[in-house]
């Protein structure tokens, strides 16, 4: 029997299970659309150059070619980002290998790559900004340098190649340091990865002659990118409708739009649909990958291995735009210090602008940057302090009531439980073989509620259908939790639930499936539309039933009298009996930002999290000094979710973050050589493989927040932050050393050991 | 152009197709079976993986002329009448899947192995898979989904002790 | 992405494929298994005007044991390698390199001679035929067919074919000596080699009395290790310094390059490193 209130927090399958494994779940580049011309973007050869002169002239006149989009053809405005660096089509400088600077709409697609071969672009090579310390230099060459014309944010910050500062200081970092029985100072360096989701982009775009334009893909951000597209080519937003399709991943990789504009661009030139669908090689090479940079730490602890003070100091490379860049260097500080007591900061993240890809928010934004570097160190202190790991984690982890480095209270605190879970999980403490090693880190995540709208509707056939604007990227979030959410209200089964994928215009807008916000707003949004499609349920059968309220509750897919259960209506009934259906509304009802102290930052737009969250990862690993190899056995990340709606779904996120970051910390690297990508393929960017992935234990904490709906916490992204530092730790501790830059392939944990080597 | 003789799921196509078509393209636009997909062309990702006589392949390597007289499997092939087959179920049941796109080729190559092992160990499955690439999982609910694949399989053939009868080839006009 | 028009043959006799890879003078190519030809075509590299399917013709599939040699077609699959019963009798260590290569659907479609005329330096195919001391069987349009050592045949960046000949077969004589072939990359499977090594040995009890030793990924080309060889031969296996003939294997016999995958010097750390485990491997299944 089901009743309301007895489906959350059971495991359930998916609502896409069937037609994702049936094959019929269709994804943007399977649909069949009659007429589409297949549009091909041509990229720039060079990292850095003036563009002299582009004339399309003779590419539109080729056969079969119906529109070419190009900066002389588009809205001439910048791009809205948080500073406007950035054009659709660059007019005056290609600021990165593979920059777009035309797009080519036609018949075929051979016709369309013939016709992007004949545009004639000149360029006047400029010498690139391709590393940190060049675009740091006191002399640098300049990536925008116009850069003082720019209009931007106020919140923003630009200073040629910076383009992101914050700091966060708290008490006397010298005077702490001064006092340390123990100081260690350590420095890393970080790659750029791919966010590595397998479905390669897609769009397709059509103009009505209605003036209506119609974009499918698979996007994270559908209304967003919707407003965002209306806006640049001043389109009236009601007009233009964005179709979400089922979407092969995305991890923060399909938040910004790319083959969507082009195939808005082209469309809009011509009155057929132009897909724009991109290979992997093309994928990469407009991948918006996760930020590469270094860090430099120096922290100092007591005699008994308590920290006094540490300070800590980031730089991000966001590539050639801002972006969504600027999440990285801000989140980078938060994470700089915790979970950890520490009187003494000093926290700084710079980001800057080099000729290489626009950096993106990739699942948790500079996140296993800040904490492998941040949990290697510390590790590097408890061994000069000589204290086991664990122990020194637990001797300075947060607890409740403590502040956090922005000076924000914490409550409802999980790290210890967290801590000794996971090192529970793989034996924390006991023998191991030689060459075996474990290491533990730990962290803490936001979470974060936007807008958002849900209907749920019950239909004279008594199907309940629940729409949302939140998009289904593959975590399970729209099609497993909102049914889920929906039919815990109202007492059925969620396999009786049919999910929609987000389309703008089923007028449920949504801030999209980023920053571990979906279940958070739209199943808030899905759990008040629910409840009001339930008292418009019982409102019918009061009528329906001469029944009074307190007398009737939902079971099976019915409303019936408590006392006699055999009295009672379906909901087929009851929608029919109000005319055909039965429609319940709901929106998110937002999450305050906690109070933080002001005085402690600077240029910090991001210093407040609230119903924060914790986790800990712990990782064996098994290594071959002499080659460097390492198999990694067994994570174990232990995660407090607040309140788990949809289990299933989190420990799907777990496991999937604990490999992805695995990848990050061992094999994926964005290979650059003087600007041109090395490796924009899966042969050479190496994703880890059901070879290389580890026994995983997932374990669920519950220590309800405060804020969060039945004390939820943000579950998505938090996985991802932790096993790389863990797995770095359980490195050191297996053979002695470890590589201080990811990824930790086995020659550099080779040459980790061997530190007299030649290069 | 080149005539091709091939049997896809049971039915058998007479095709005229350009030598450098690769199955892949046959499959997701000449016959409109779009299941099958394509994460990156290169042999890479195995999202594209398909049965060519019973055998795992990518089908963004293979031409299709090299299928003439041959008999394909793709994930169509596998429900039969909106009915999951076990292998699909029990990835269902076992969150085997996640944003579902490197499910098809995922699927196929599992049925490659349990066709010819009925109770695989972790390493095996893991082997066998190795050549497709999960970026959600983490692969532990796949490794899972293969087991219980199997073990429902073996449940099926206890029961029935006949192998699964093969789909009637029929011809297509 | 859009198939090119070229010309396609599918000959059934072998001679037949010779006319046609003659008449294109260069501007053809011989299709195996495909999974290096057909991206690259894809890609649009190279200058292709036709491309000669070898797959009709019978003999090139054939797999024969006799006279104390084995005979492999070119066109057998890496995974037919893996499983076929008279390899595995003959010369088991192919079978085991041609199990770590790339995926299952890679190897149901790979070929033999195509991991040879793709003159890879780190085909795992190639350097256990090396080890193996296989004989290549080269079909020429103007005189039959030549037969060349595949030593021979390896060239930096690719292989000694002239225009318009095909590889038809490898000939290997019976191998039952013990062996050992180890693989290392970044990933732990389904990837390219950094560095692999295959070896065969015999000895009289203690006493190496043949060896033969071959690499991938050190080098411009699958090399032989001539120097970890004649530094094997006559040491006492089980007190000899196995370190001296692995680091002879690293300091002489290899000339790794540096590329975005791995350094020299590291490779040549794996040289050695893996040179010694094959010899260690080979002493453990001792009888
Ligand atoms: C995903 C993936 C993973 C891989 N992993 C590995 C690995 O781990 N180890 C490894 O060694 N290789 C690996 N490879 C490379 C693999 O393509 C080759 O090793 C394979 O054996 C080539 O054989 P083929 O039959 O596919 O050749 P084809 O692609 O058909 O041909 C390759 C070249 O050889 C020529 N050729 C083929 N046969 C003949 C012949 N009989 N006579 C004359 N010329 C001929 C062709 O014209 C062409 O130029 C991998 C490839 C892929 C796609
Ligand atoms: S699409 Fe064929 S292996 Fe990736
Ligand atoms: S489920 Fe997304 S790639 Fe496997």
């Amino acid at each position: 029997m089901t009743v309301p209130g007895t489906v959350i927090g059971a495991k359930w399958p998916r609502g896409d299970g069937h037609v994702k494994a049936a094959g019929s779940a269709r994804y943007t580049a399977d649909m069949m659309i009659d007429g589409a011309l297949s549009g091909v973007v041509l990229r720039s050869p060079h990292a850095f150059a003036r563009i002299r002169r582009v004339d399309i002239a003779t590419a539109r006149a080729l056969p079969g070619v119906h529109a070419i989009a190009f900066s002389g053809n588009v809205p001439a405005k910048p791009l809205d980002f948080s500073i406007k660096d950035q054009h659709l089509f660059p007019p005056d400088y290609v600021r990165y290998l593979g920059e777009p600077v035309a797009a080519v709409a036609a018949e075929t697609e051979a016709q369309a790559r013939d016709a992007t071969a004949a545009i004639i672009v000149e360029y006047e090579p400029l010498a690139p900004v391709l590393t940190i310390e060049q675009a740091l230099a006191q002399d640098a060459a300049l990536v925008h340098p116009d850069w003082q014309s720019y209009e931007r944010r106020e919140s923003s910050v630009l200073e040629g190649n910076v383009c992101g500062r914050n700091r966060i200081r708290r008490g006397d970092v010298d005077e702490g340091l001064v006092r340390a029985a123990h100081v260690v100072t350590s420095e890393f360096t970080f790659s750029a990865g791919l966010p590595g989701y397998i479905e390669p982009r897609c769009a397709v775009a059509h103009a009505g002659k209605d003036g209506t334009l119609t974009v499918w893909c698979g996007s994270q951000s559908p209304h967003g990118n919707r407003d965002d597209l209306a806006a640049f080519f001043d389109l009236d937003p009601s007009k233009v409708r964005f179709i979400n399709q089922y979407v092969g991943g995305a991890f923060g990789g399909k938040i910004l739009m790319a083959p969507e504009m082009y195939a808005a661009a082209l469309a809009l030139q011509c009155d057929r649909p132009v897909r724009v669908a991109w290979s992997r090689h093309e994928d990469c090479m407009h991948a918006f990958p996760r930020a590469g940079g270094s860090a430099v730490f120096t922290s100092g602890a007591d005699a008994d291995g308590r920290l006094l003070a540490m300070r800590a100091s980031f730089v991000f490379d966001t590539g050639a735009y801002i972006g969504y860049g600027s999440g990285s260097a801000l989140i980078a500080t938060m994470l700089a210090s915790a979970p950890y007591r520490i009187p003494a900061l000093d926290l700084d993240g710079t980001l800057v602008y080099t000729n290489k890809h626009i950096a993106g928010p990739v699942r948790a934004p500079g996140a296993p940057q800040a904490n492998f570097a941040k949990e290697l160190h510390l590790d590097e202190l408890a061994l000069a302090a000589g204290v086991d790991p664990l122990d020194f984690r637990l001797i300075n982890a947060w607890q409740d009531g403590d502040l956090s480095p922005t000076g924000q209270r914490l409550s409802s605190v999980s790290v210890r439980e967290a801590l000794e879970k996971a090192a529970a999980a793989i034996g924390w403490g006991r023998p191991l073989p030689a060459l075996r090693g474990r290491g533990i880190a730990a962290g803490w995540w936001f979470s974060a509620c936007g807008t958002s709208q849900a209907r749920v509707r019950v239909n004279a056939d008594g199907r309940v259908r629940v729409i949302s604007g939140n998009p289904e990227m593959g975590t399970g979030a729209a099609a497993q939790g909102l049914p889920i959410i929906a039919a815990d209200a109202l007492g059925i089964d969620p396999a009786n639930i049919e999910f929609a994928l987000a389309d703008t215009g089923d007028e449920a807008p949504d801030d999209g499936a980023h920053g571990s916000i979906s279940t958070f707003s739209a199943g808030q949004a899905v759990a008040a539309a629910a409840a009001d499609a339930r008292d418009q349920l019982l409102a019918q059968a009061e009528s329906m039933l001469e029944a009074r309220r307190e007398d009737l509750e939902l079971r099976d897919g019915r409303v019936v009298n408590a006392e006699v259960p055999s009295v009672g209506a379906s909901f087929a009934e009851l929608a029919l009996a109000a005319g055909g259906s039965i429609e319940g509304r709901g929106a998110s009802s937002g999450l305050a930002d906690p109070e933080i102290d002001e005085s402690l930052v600077q240029g910090h737009g991001f210093a407040a999290w609230p119903a924060a969250s914790f986790l800990a990862t712990a990782a064996e690993v098994e290594v071959d000094p002499e080659m460097g190899g390492v198999h990694v056995v067994h994570l174990a990340t232990a995660q407090d979710v607040g309140f788990a709606f949809n289990p299933a779904g989190v420990i799907g996120q777990i496991e999937g973050g604990a490999v992805q970051a695995m990848g990050w910390a061992l094999t994926e690297e964005l290979k650059y050589e003087d600007g041109a990508l090395l490796n924009p393929d899966l042969k050479h960017y190496l994703l880890p493989t059901a070879l290389d992935a580890p026994r995983i234990t997932a374990i669920i904490v519950e220590r309800p927040s405060e804020e969060g709906p039945r004390g939820m916490k943000g579950a998505g992204e938090p996985p991802v932050t932790t096993p790389a530092a863990a797995i770095g730790n359980a490195i050191r501790a297996a053979c002695g050393a470890v590589p201080h830059t990811t990824p930790m392939t086995p020659e550099r944990i080779w040459r980790a050991l061997n530190p007299n080597l030649r290069a | 152009m080149q005539p091709v003789h091939c049997v896809v799921n049971g039915e058998a196509h007479d095709l005229l197709v350009q030598p450098l078509e690769t199955l892949l393209e046959t499959l997701r636009t000449r016959l409109q079976m779009p299941g099958t997909k394509e994460g990156c062309g290169t042999g890479y990702c195995g999202a594209c993986t398909v049965l060519l006589d019973g055998s795992a392949v990518n089908s963004c390597l293979l031409l299709t002329v090299d299928t003439d007289r041959r008999a394909i499997t793709t994930i169509e092939g596998l429900s039969r009448d909106g009915v999951l087959d076990a292998v699909q179920a029990a990835f269902v049941a076992n969150s085997g899947l996640q944003c579902g796109f490197c499910t098809p080729g995922m699927i196929l190559s599992a049925c490659a192995l349990l066709a010819q092992s009925s109770d695989p160990s972790e390493g095996a499955i893991r082997e066998a898979i190795a050549g497709n690439v999960c970026r959600c999982t983490g692969y532990q609910s796949i490794v899972a989904s293969v087991r219980d694949a199997a073990q429902r399989l073996r449940a099926a053939s206890d029961v029935r002790d006949v192998p699964r009868p093969r789909p009637p080839i029929r011809s297509r006009a | 992405m859009t198939a090119r028009l070229l010309e396609y043959f599918e000959p059934h006799f072998l001679e037949e494929a010779l006319v046609v890879l003659d008449r294109f003078d260069g501007r053809a190519r011989a299709l195996a298994g495909g999974t290096r030809l057909v991206p690259e075509l894809h890609a649009r590299l190279g200058d292709v005007a036709a491309l000669v399917n070898l797959k009709r013709v019978a003999d090139l599939h054939a797999i024969t044991a006799e006279n104390g040699a084995i005979s492999i077609g070119a066109l057998a699959t890496a995974a037919r390698l893996t499983n076929d019963p008279a390899v595995a009798e003959n010369a088991p260590l192919l079978a085991v390199a041609a199990s770590t290569l790339g995926s299952v659907q890679v190897r149901a479609l790979a070929t033999i001679g195509g991991n040879i005329c793709s003159g890879d330096p780190a085909s795992d195919l190639t350097a256990a035929l090396l080890a193996l001391d296989a004989t290549c069987c080269v079909a020429t349009l103007a005189s039959g067919e030549r037969r060349e050592s595949l030593s021979d045949l390896l060239v930096p960046g690719g292989v000694a074919l002239r225009t318009g000949e095909v590889l038809t077969r490898v000939i290997i004589p019976f191998q039952r000596s013990r062996f050992a072939y180890r693989k290392m990359a970044t990933r732990r499977g389904f990837e390219m080699a950094l560095v692999a090594v295959a070896i065969l040995l015999e000895s009289d009890g203690a006493r190496i009395q043949r060896i033969r030793i071959a690499f991938a990924g050190a080098g411009p080309t699958c090399v032989r290790g001539l120097h970890a060889e004649q530094r094997a031969l006559n040491a006492n296996i089980l007190s000899e310094d196995l370190d001296a003939v692995a680091a002879a294997a690293a300091d002489y016999d290899c000339a790794p390059q540096t590329d975005l995958r791995a350094s020299a010097l590291y490779r040549k750390q794996l040289v050695r490193v893996l040179t010694r485990r094959c010899l260690e491997d080979v002493m453990r299944v001792r009888t």
